[in-house]
C-alpha cells in the first residue's frame, strides 16, 4: 500500500532532509489512519490536499530563508536567462528590421502602402518563432534542472520560471513589440517552465533520487542546537 | 512587562501547543492541537514552516527520532520549548491575564 506517488514526488521536489522526512512521515502516518477510518479514496484526496496546500509554504520558506550564496547563484542564473531570452527575440527583431529596410530600398520612392503593397511587419510571424524557441528552451531547461538538482529541484525550477517570466516581461517593451507579445511571452514561459519541472518529477521512480523511491534509510538520532 | 515582539498568532499557538503536548510534540500532534484550538484546518506545511520560524528565533529546539514503521520508515521531528521559549510563554500569559483584567474593568454596566 503506497501513498499517492505523484503527490509525494511533488513534495519531494520541494523538501530537504531532515524536514522532508518529518513532513512525509507525518503525512504517511495520518494517511494510514484515514485509510482505516475513511477509506482509500478519502485518504488519497486528503493526502493530495495536504500536498497542494503545503507546497506554497515550502516555496515561501525557501525564498524567505535563502542564504546570500543562494541569492547570488539565483541572480547569476537570472543574468544567464536574460542572455538566453534576449537572443531569439533580438535576432528576430533585427531580421525584421533588415527585411523592412531592404524592401524599402528596393521599392525606392514608394511609400509604405503604395501599390497595394503594405510594408508593415507581420508580428505574429516574427514573434511566433522566438515565442516557440523560448518555450522549448524553458521546457528543456526546467526539465534538466528538475532532473539534475539533488536538493529540492522544484525550488530551482520555480526560480528559473520566475527569472524567465520577469525578464521576458521587460523584453518586448524594450524592443517595442506588440502588446499581445508582452503578455504571451511571460505566460508561455511560465507554463513551459512549470511543465518542464512537472515532467522531471514524473520520471520513473528508479531514475530519481534513492530517497524518492524508498521510505528512506534509517537515520541516527540528531539533536539540533535550537 | 515585555510583550512578545515579532511573534504572530499562529507562532504563539504553535509554541503553546509544543509546551502543552510534551512528548507528543511532533508535527502531526501539533497540527491537530493547533487546528482544534484555532478552529481551522492547518496544513502540515504551515505548521512546519511556523516551527522552523520558532526554531530560528530560539524558542523551540528539535531532534529527529529513529525511523518508525507506522511512518513508512521515516523518522519523527520532535520539538520542545527552549528556556527562552518558556520565558516568552510566561510573558504572553501575563499579558493575556492583564488584558483580561482590563477588559473586565472597562465592561459597560
Amino acid at each position: 500500500m503506497s501513498r499517492p506517488p505523484f503527490a509525494e514526488r511533488l513534495l519531494l521536489g520541494l523538501l530537504t532532509d531532515p524536514l522532508g522526512d518529518a513532513i512525509l512521515g507525518d503525512l504517511t502516518e495520518e494517511w494510514r489512519t484515514r485509510i482505516t477510518r475513511d477509506g482509500r479514496v478519502a485518504a488519497d484526496l486528503w493526502y493530495w490536499g495536504q500536498a497542494v496546500r503545503t507546497m506554497p509554504h515550502l516555496l515561501r520558506d525557501w525564498c524567505v530563508n535563502a542564504t546570500r550564496r543562494d541569492v547570488q547563484l539565483r541572480l547569476a542564473g537570472i543574468l544567464v536567462v536574460f542572455g538566453i531570452a534576449a537572443l531569439p527575440a533580438a535576432a528576430a527583431h533585427a531580421k525584421a528590421n533588415i527585411s523592412l529596410a531592404v524592401a524599402r530600398l528596393m521599392l525606392g520612392s514608394l511609400s509604405a502602402t503604395d501599390g497595394g503593397m503594405p510594408l508593415t511587419l507581420n508580428w505574429l510571424e516574427i514573434a511566433g518563432i522566438p515565442l516557440a524557441v523560448s518555450a522549448i528552451c524553458a521546457l528543456a531547461g526546467a526539465y534538466v534542472l528538475g532532473s539534475r538538482s539533488r536538493i529540492a529541484p522544484l525550488v530551482s525550477v520555480f526560480w528559473l520560471g520566475a527569472a524567465w517570466t520577469a525578464v521576458s516581461a521587460a523584453l518586448p517593451l524594450a524592443l517595442r513589440w506588440p502588446s499581445w507579445y508582452f503578455v504571451a511571452l511571460p505566460a508561455v514561459l511560465a507554463v513551459a517552465t512549470a511543465s518542464g519541472g512537472i515532467l522531471a518529477m514524473l520520471r520513473p521512480l528508479h531514475a530519481a533520487s534513492p530517497s524518492a523511491a524508498t521510505d528512506g534509510p534509517p537515520k541516527p538520532d540528531t539533536r539540533s542546537a535550537g | 512587562m515585555t510583550s512578545t515582539p515579532g511573534l504572530g498568532k499562529l507562532e504563539l499557538a504553535v509554541l503553546m501547543a509544543v509546551a502543552r503536548l510534551g512528548d507528543e510534540a511532533y508535527g502531526l500532534g501539533i497540527r491537530h492541537d493547533v487546528s482544534v484550538q484555532r478552529k481551522h484546518d492547518y496544513s502540515v506545511g504551515a505548521i512546519y514552516t511556523t516551527l522552523g520560524q520558532l526554531e530560528r528565533k530560539g524558542l523551540v529546539k528539535s531532534w529527529t527520532t529513529e525511523p518508525l514503521p507506522v511512518r513508512g520508515g521515516r523518522s519523527r521531528r520532535q520539538y520542545e520549548v527552549s528556556a527562552h521559549g518558556q520565558r516568552v510563554l510566561r510573558e504572553a500569559r501575563q499579558l493575556a491575564a492583564q488584558l483580561q483584567g482590563l477588559v473586565a474593568r472597562t465592561r459597560p454596566a
